[in-house]
């Protein structure tokens, strides 16, 4: 197999490398969104997965306890914990991030206590507050602090600078050859389409970083080789997507997704950690100041983020994806689009989306008439 | 905490049975008038959240109003009759006129569309003739909480009000945010919270919370006292704490008896009438309208006169209010003598609100404030239903909002069915009569039988 076709292996199939890694005897951490340092996971000697749904999935355990009104790849990814699914899944952290992230940890508790026999991975509320300023920074980095001791109560061991250090190193490695990738996608023509990129970029979370920090120094060495990409260079500002479909429908209608806005997408690669800083000051800098993600940050910042990024991958249109019951993407969208538009880069939107698009011919319609006009 | 879980009314006109009851909304309109006069004369005035410290305004004698109540009441201006289905969509077009089509998600964010095209859009037009009372006076200050902790779209909506206030050129009074450092679901220590919460809240809740809303207090304090020239004072804070400890006390003692005593003396209309006066919690008056309320209960006790004396069954309302139209709870009372004594409102701040204050109030009125007992699943609740000898309860089916609905029906279906306790989800129309008609079933097919 070529070292894509293990990545897209991996971004498929998400659990096998977790799971060999219990069979070698190993413990596994899984974690919601990108907002979780996977460093400190590394260093303590744990393989981070981080947890998905599946577009399409089964929520007939999680619709005994849940309303309708989240998105559902967190509906499908509830219940796959509560049907065993993640059952190699040792512990689990739940950021404070979106309300229907961080409210699982409720649920999921409340869930168990109705529901003896409901196995779960021990969990962790990481908790941190959302804006920028003097005196949240020393509040998160006292969370991280706290993050980082759970972690080595579950381990058993210390984290010590050496191991973090080489965490570091690795992440790092990860995001400088993803900025390749993310540099290949942006070059006039694109060297690689968006669909391969997702699983690039995704396989990531599904993989020890040592290991797919391999297949991409093995991917980009035959970078001169990839060929030129034609047709439409658009950007995607999405909720979180992961899954190929939404993409797959842009680029069979003669387009390239040569950049994105959203958290499996080239945002997950941005912002390496400062190793002139001690390593865990490095990280708690990172993770704090990283990019925005929607549901951190003000109106203002995103809207700024989503135009920068816009122009440094010269996409000459923007196609917004905002799942239903999404509220904080939907309020990014207004200004988002007034700015781009100011810039005479026109958009298209589609919200209240399902993680599985039931019919795609109206929206593929909707994409061809779009990518008609800015032709 | 403010519901809006609103029917449009089959039953015209509720039946409020005690005198504090009235005196609640007098009050009320008293406040509001009094404090515009105020202003009028060089005072200050500050225009808040719900869920920020009022106390602090209260100690320092800033004149305030609250967004929600005041979203309200401009909502039952534009009102003739319990319209309000009509008021939601007419707010929800204002708003996308204000802010422009691209906010189409108004509609959907009810909860605080109120709050926004309710409340602040009076503040943005500032049209006396639309606006309840003649309209707000000049802000000094708006209080928010929630800078990152509330639910994005709150947030964003916020900062989206903000600037739709400045673009239409309004004088931009200053804003101070305070930031949630633990945000529904707050994790308690202790399972039974209630139990404890009063006298133990600093060991309930984690110390790095309090440190840093405490931080925040001191950082609004300065603020306010710059903005409005006037000083903080901690020995007022003390006395604003003890008076909001005597008022939740007295409403404790009022839900105590309501809840021990069978046929009930007070039912939930009169229990939601009493809410507003939380606004005024940490002053005299309120503390003495929680008083007059109390005492009143003590005496329809004493007196056994009972709210309705045909009482068959208890009833428990559980989650948001339905204040648009209190006459439908009363609805099956008249019918089945199914009474709704218990609800959310009095009772979460009887057992939710009191802190001892281990001489240091800021400290005191952070542990309030981080934890007030809200969107924690259904354990409160439960307990709540075995206190009153509830026969069954009744929530609406949450419907639209995370953080609203956190813990919603669901979950509250299996926890009360697993406890023995029938739970009727209704549907969450505006067509009272369609709810009436859900309610009337639940009660005739699992109330009245067990009831033989």
């Amino acid at each position: 197999m070529t070292a894509f076709e293990v990545m897209q292996k991996h971004y498929r199939q998400r659990d096998i490398a977790a799971r060999e890694w219990k069979k070698k005897g190993g413990k596994v951490v899984g974690y919601f969104c990108d907002s979780v340092p996977e460093e400190l996971i590394l260093a303590a000697g744990f393989f981070p997965l981080r947890i998905t749904g599946q577009a399409g999935g089964s929520t007939k355990v999680i619709d005994k306890y849940l309303e309708p009104f989240y998105e559902d790849f967190v509906r499908t990814g509830l219940n796959m914990l509560l049907t065993g699914e993640y059952s190699f899944v040792d512990y689990l952290i739940i950021p404070r991030t979106k309300d229907s992230i961080v409210q699982q940890y409720s649920h999921l508790s409340q869930i168990q206590s109705l529901d003896s026999s409901t196995k779960l991975p021990t969990m962790y509320l990481y908790e941190f507050l959302h804006t920028r300023s003097y005196a949240s920074e020393f509040y998160n980095r006292d969370r991280m602090l706290d993050l980082k001791k759970k972690l080595e109560e579950w381990s058993g061991k210390k984290i010590t600078n050496r191991s973090l250090s080489k965490a570091i190193a690795t992440t790092n490695e990860n995001k400088m050859l993803l900025k390749k990738v993310v540099d290949l996608r942006a070059s006039d023509p694109p060297r690689i389409s968006g669909v391969e990129a997702l699983q690039i970029i995704g396989s990531s979370m599904f993989m020890l970083k040592a290991d797919h920090n391999k297949l991409l120094r093995e991917y980009l060495d035959g970078a001169d080789k990839f060929s030129a990409r034609a047709g439409a260079r658009i950007f995607v500002e999405a909720s979180p997507l992961d899954t190929l479909q939404f993409y797959e429908i842009i680029e069979s209608c003669q387009a390239t997704v040569v950049s994105e806005d959203h958290c499996w997408g080239n945002r997950y690669a941005e912002v390496p950690i400062d190793t002139s800083l001690d390593p865990m000051g490095a990280i708690i800098k990172r993770y704090y100041l990283k990019s925005p993600c929607p549901y951190v940050y003000q109106v203002g910042v995103r809207s700024s983020y989503c135009l920068q990024k816009v122009l440094e991958s010269k996409a000459k249109g923007v196609v917004f994806n905002i799942f239903d019951w999404d509220p904080s993407q939907i309020w990014d969208y207004p200004e988002q689009k007034k700015v781009l538009e100011a810039k005479g880069i026109p958009t298209l939107r589609f919200i209240e989306q399902r993680h599985l698009i039931p019919d795609i011919s109206p929206i593929k319609a909707s994409i061809e008439n779009f990518i008609a006009t800015i032709k | 905490m403010v519901g809006y879980a609103v029917t449009r009314g089959a039953v015209q006109g509720s039946i409020k049975r005690l005198k504090s009851s009235t005196a609640v909304t007098a009050f009320q309109k008293e406040y509001f008038l009094l404090a515009k006069d105020r202003v009028s004369q060089g005072e200050p005035f500050v225009y808040t959240g719900v869920m920020t410290p009022h106390e602090l305004f209260e100690a320092m004698e800033i004149p305030f109003v609250v967004n929600m109540w005041w979203a309200a009441i401009n909502v039952a201006k534009r009102l003739t009759g319990p319209r309000l289905e009509q008021a939601a969509k007419a707010m929800a077009e204002r708003g996308k006129s204000m802010f422009g089509p691209d906010y189409d998600q108004l509609g959907r964010c009810a909860h605080c569309a109120m709050g926004s095209t309710g409340g602040f859009a009076q503040l943005i037009d500032q049209d006396p003739e639309q606006a309840a009372y003649g309209g707000l006076p000049e802000l000094t200050a708006i209080v928010e909480s929630g800078e990152g902790g509330a639910c994005p779209g709150a947030e964003k909506l916020s900062a989206i009000d903000f600037k739709e206030y400045l673009r239409r050129g309004r004088k931009a009074p200053p804003v101070f945010r305070l930031e949630e450092s633990a945000i529904p679901p707050f994790f308690p220590r202790y399972e039974n919270w209630w139990e404890n919460i009063m006298d133990h809240w600093d060991e309930i809740i984690e110390p790095h919370r309090l440190d840093y809303r405490v931080d925040e207090l001191k950082a609004l304090i300065r603020f306010l006292e710059a903005v409005t020239g006037k000083t903080f004072n901690q020995d007022k804070l003390i006395e604003v704490m003890e008076l909001v400890n005597e008022h939740n006390i007295y409403w404790k003692k009022a839900r105590d008896l309501i809840a021990e005593t069978v046929p009930c003396p007070a039912d939930v209309v009169d229990q939601l009438a009493q809410y507003s006066a939380q606004w005024h919690r940490g002053t005299k008056e309120g503390r003495d309208l929680a008083k007059m309320f109390y005492d009143e209960v003590k005496e329809k006790v004493e007196n056994k006169e009972a709210a309705y004396p045909g009482e068959k069954l208890r009833l428990q309302w559980l989650k948001g209010g339905n204040f648009g139209n209190t006459a439908f709870y009363q609805y099956f009372a008249e019918k089945y003598g199914a009474v709704f004594v218990a609800t959310i409102y009095i009772s979460i701040a009887a057992d939710g609100y009191p802190r001892t204050l281990y001489k240091d109030p800021l400290r005191a009125l952070a542990g309030r404030h981080l934890f007030l007992g809200l969107y924690h699943g259904p354990g409160w609740d439960l307990k709540e239903a075995i206190h009153n000898k509830i026969d069954g309860a009744v929530m609406f089916e949450q419907a639209a909002c995370q953080r609203v609905s956190h813990s919603g029906h669901q979950m509250y279906k299996q926890a009360y069915e697993k406890a023995g306790i029938p739970l009727c989800v209704i549907s969450p129309t505006w067509d009272a009569e369609k709810q009436q008609a859900e309610i009337s079933k639940f009660i005739e097919t699992r109330l009245l039988p067990k009831r033989k």
